[in-house]
């Protein structure tokens, strides 16, 4: 750590509030923590839960989705460096007494960001909300310049208010908040995307603003769904040459290349994922991939996904892809195939068209023949309409090993 | 100078003033850090320009990039693609591809597309000077809405052309003045953020400051009440590398005062 930045963390304490003041708990830091980010637009809550023995680790909860810190350090002061290696971000934080002060630091292209960060004691309290609030609404984001659809999706769990926005590309994660009579506020942040939605309805509308980073805020307006479609499914989006065999020939994370013409894919089904590790949706779909996986493998089934990642550095990307592998106890070869950007995998796969989402799957019969291309994910922030689209893709892998 | 630091806390006095000033400086030294030692930092760029077609790296080409491995950049219907030693990639917008030891960046949206190219980064190269921090000069104002959202190609702070849309006049006082400031939502590259920026000159402009002006992002209060917190006040990219294109002077947007805060530029050695 250079001295910069443990300055920045020293001086980051000195906002505390002098009440807060005092040596840290003698229990140790076990536990859960009730954590917040300032956004200029209010505080976004989430969970952290930390377990102080020999060696510090902690999680960072989204809702009921925890992923541990890639690395905890303990420094001098009774300082925490927080490390999130999946998004190269940290919380750097102090103990003051019972709560932790300081800040969520990420670098973007134009330098570091920090938002401050307070975290105190316990969980955050689930409230109920009310029954005109759930369900699907088309919304509108930037109802009067450049207007944009999406679709908010709420249910009532006991954890509160849960939910995700659709956008024509798949969801933005798992949402989830508190509401106070027809107000509500739900947040994600996963230690990379700091979103956050409020709003509330009236009448038969919903008002409110998205939240993105420390200052963004867009206004929203939206009407219950009627049914009609609001959104284009990505899906309808992707054309893809089904006249011969789909190729791929990328290079796995020892440096083999691994082509579609290798023995272990021959009379298979393949399903070829197009993922990357910086893609929330993708963690949504990586453990569907190993349930097929395990579902399936002894009857033919074989997948492999195509990495695109962040540097274009088979080093640095492999070793992304491999802490992916190892959080999902993932079997199948994870190939580096590229760079991640909507144009990349189109690049790279000529027998695709079409904007594709991340993650896309690609089913493949036994002939190797492109079947059906699945773009975009509905991940368990959608609830039901997830687990529908898990059953209907076991059903359709099944389908295609019953064929002749 | 660490121990130096680790006093602070028994020589500051509690008052807010004296924390906010803490915060601030915290936030200069790591930007001075990401500065002198990012390997995306302006000052290591050499290359900035727009992609039309094709771009050849390597021996012959323009830019060299000494030591890397002949590569092209082009431009297509299948996006942009990097063909070197035989193999494409595809390269994303707003995010750093590995060329040997360089880097490319490919930026910008709305149909201009900019590359950047990025050297080894060698030792520090300078660190940015700023005002000492001043409280009255956060100032408060109420945005008044543009009738018509009306679109604009423009410079943002990074150099990279964009479009932004106009959102208004940042209305308040400054030392003792009434200003009114037009304000543009600028999109930040690759993400779901769009900054409510303003590029402002004022009587230090050209003395003490960057001469084409400086940027200040507003911090929403509620109610069209929003923060303009001049201590804040960033020079774009170009103040640190010519590479960098520098936006026009936004018309209109000059404060009449001094505004004795944020980042400084040494004019005298330009």
């Amino acid at each position: 750590m250079t001295d910069a930045r443990l300055r920045l963390l020293i001086l980051s304490v000195l906002t505390l509030p002098l009440a807060a003041c005092g040596p840290p708990p003698p229990e140790g830091l076990s536990g859960d923590w009730r954590a917040q980010l300032d956004l200029a637009g209010g505080p976004l809550q989430f969970q952290m839960h930390l377990t102080d023995g020999e060696e510090l680790s902690g999680r960072l909860c989204n809702g009921d989705r925890c992923d541990p810190y890639s690395r905890v350090e303990r420094l001098p002061g009774d300082s925490l460096v927080l490390e999130i290696g999946d998004y190269a971000a940290a919380i750097r934080v102090s103990v003051r007494g019972d709560s932790l002060v300081g800040f969520y630091r990420n670098v973007g292209n134009r330098g570091p960001r920090t938002i401050p960060l307070t975290a105190i004691r316990g969980t955050w309290p689930a409230s109920t909300p009310s029954e005109g609030l759930i369900g699907r609404w088309d919304a509108t984001f930037n109802p009067d310049d450049r207007p944009s659809p999406r679709v908010l999706d709420f249910r009532r769990t006991e954890r509160g208010l849960e939910g995700t926005i659709v956008s024509n590309t798949g969801d933005y994660g798992l949402f989830w908040g508190g509401v106070e009579g027809d107000a509500f506020r739900m947040s994600h942040f996963d230690g990379s995307f700091v979103y956050m939605l409020d709003g509330e309805l009236s009448g038969d509308t919903l008002r409110g603003i998205f939240h993105a980073g420390l200052t963004s805020q867009r206004p929203f307006v939206a009407v219950r769904s009627t049914g009609e479609p609001h959104l284009t499914p990505p899906t309808e989006m992707v054309q893809a040459d089904t006249t011969s065999a789909f190729e791929f020939a990328f290079p796995d994370l020892n440096g083999d290349l691994v082509t579609n013409e290798d023995p272990r894919f021959q009379d298979k089904v393949v399903i070829v994922e197009i993922f990357g590790t910086w893609c929330p949706t993708c963690h949504d779909s990586g453990p569907i991939m190993v349930k097929l996986y395990d579902m399936f493998r002894d009857r033919g089934l074989e997948i492999v996904g195509l990495a695109y990642e962040v540097t274009g550095d088979p080093e640095i990307d492999g070793e992304l892809v491999a802490r992916y592998r190892d959080k999902f106890g993932i079997e199948f070869p994870l190939l580096l195939a590229g760079v991640n950007d909507s144009d990349s995998p189109r690049a790279t796969q000529p027998q695709l068209d079409g904007p594709i989402a991340y993650p896309t799957m690609i089913f493949l019969d036994r002939s190797g023949r492109v079947r059906r291309v699945h773009s975009g994910f509905y991940g368990p922030a959608l609830g039901a309409v997830s687990e529908e689209l898990e059953a209907e893709l076991i059903a359709f892998t099944e389908g295609l090993l019953t064929e002749d | 100078m660490l121990r130096s630091l680790l006093l602070i806390p028994f020589m500051l006095p509690a008052a807010l003033a004296g924390q906010a000033s803490a915060v601030l400086e915290a936030e200069r030294a790591d930007y001075s850090d990401w500065l002198n030692t990012s390997p995306a930092s302006p000052y290591a760029a050499v290359f900035h320009q727009p992609l039309s077609g094709e771009l050849v790296f390597g021996p012959g080409g323009h830019p060299a990039l000494t030591g890397a491995p002949p590569a092209t950049l082009s431009m297509g219907r299948r996006g942009i693609t990097l063909d070197t030693d035989g193999r494409t990639r595809a390269v994303p917008r707003h995010r750093d591809v590995s060329l040997g030891d360089w880097r490319i960046r490919v930026s910008g949206s709305g149909g201009v597309t900019t590359v950047t190219a990025f050297a080894p980064r060698g030792g520090p190269v300078g660190h940015p000077g700023w005002f000492p921090f001043q409280r009255q000069l956060i100032v408060e104002g109420s945005l008044r809405r543009a009738e018509r959202a009306s679109e604009r190609r423009m410079l943002g702070l990074d150099g990279v052309e964009t479009v932004g849309t106009l959102a208004g006049e940042i209305e308040g006082t400054v030392a003792g003045e009434d200003f009114s400031l037009t304000v543009y939502r600028i999109p930040v590259g690759g993400s779901e953020e769009v900054e409510l920026s303003v590029f402002f000159r004022d009587g230090t402009s050209g003395v003490d400051t960057y001469p084409p002006g400086r940027f200040v992002i507003l911090q929403p209060l509620g109610s069209g009440r929003y923060r303009m917190d001049l201590n804040r006040a960033r020079n774009p990219f170009c103040a640190y590398n010519p590479l960098f294109p520098c936006p026009l002077p936004w018309s209109g947007n000059t404060l009449g005062v001094r505004i004795e805060a944020g980042e400084l530029y040494d004019v005298k050695n330009d």
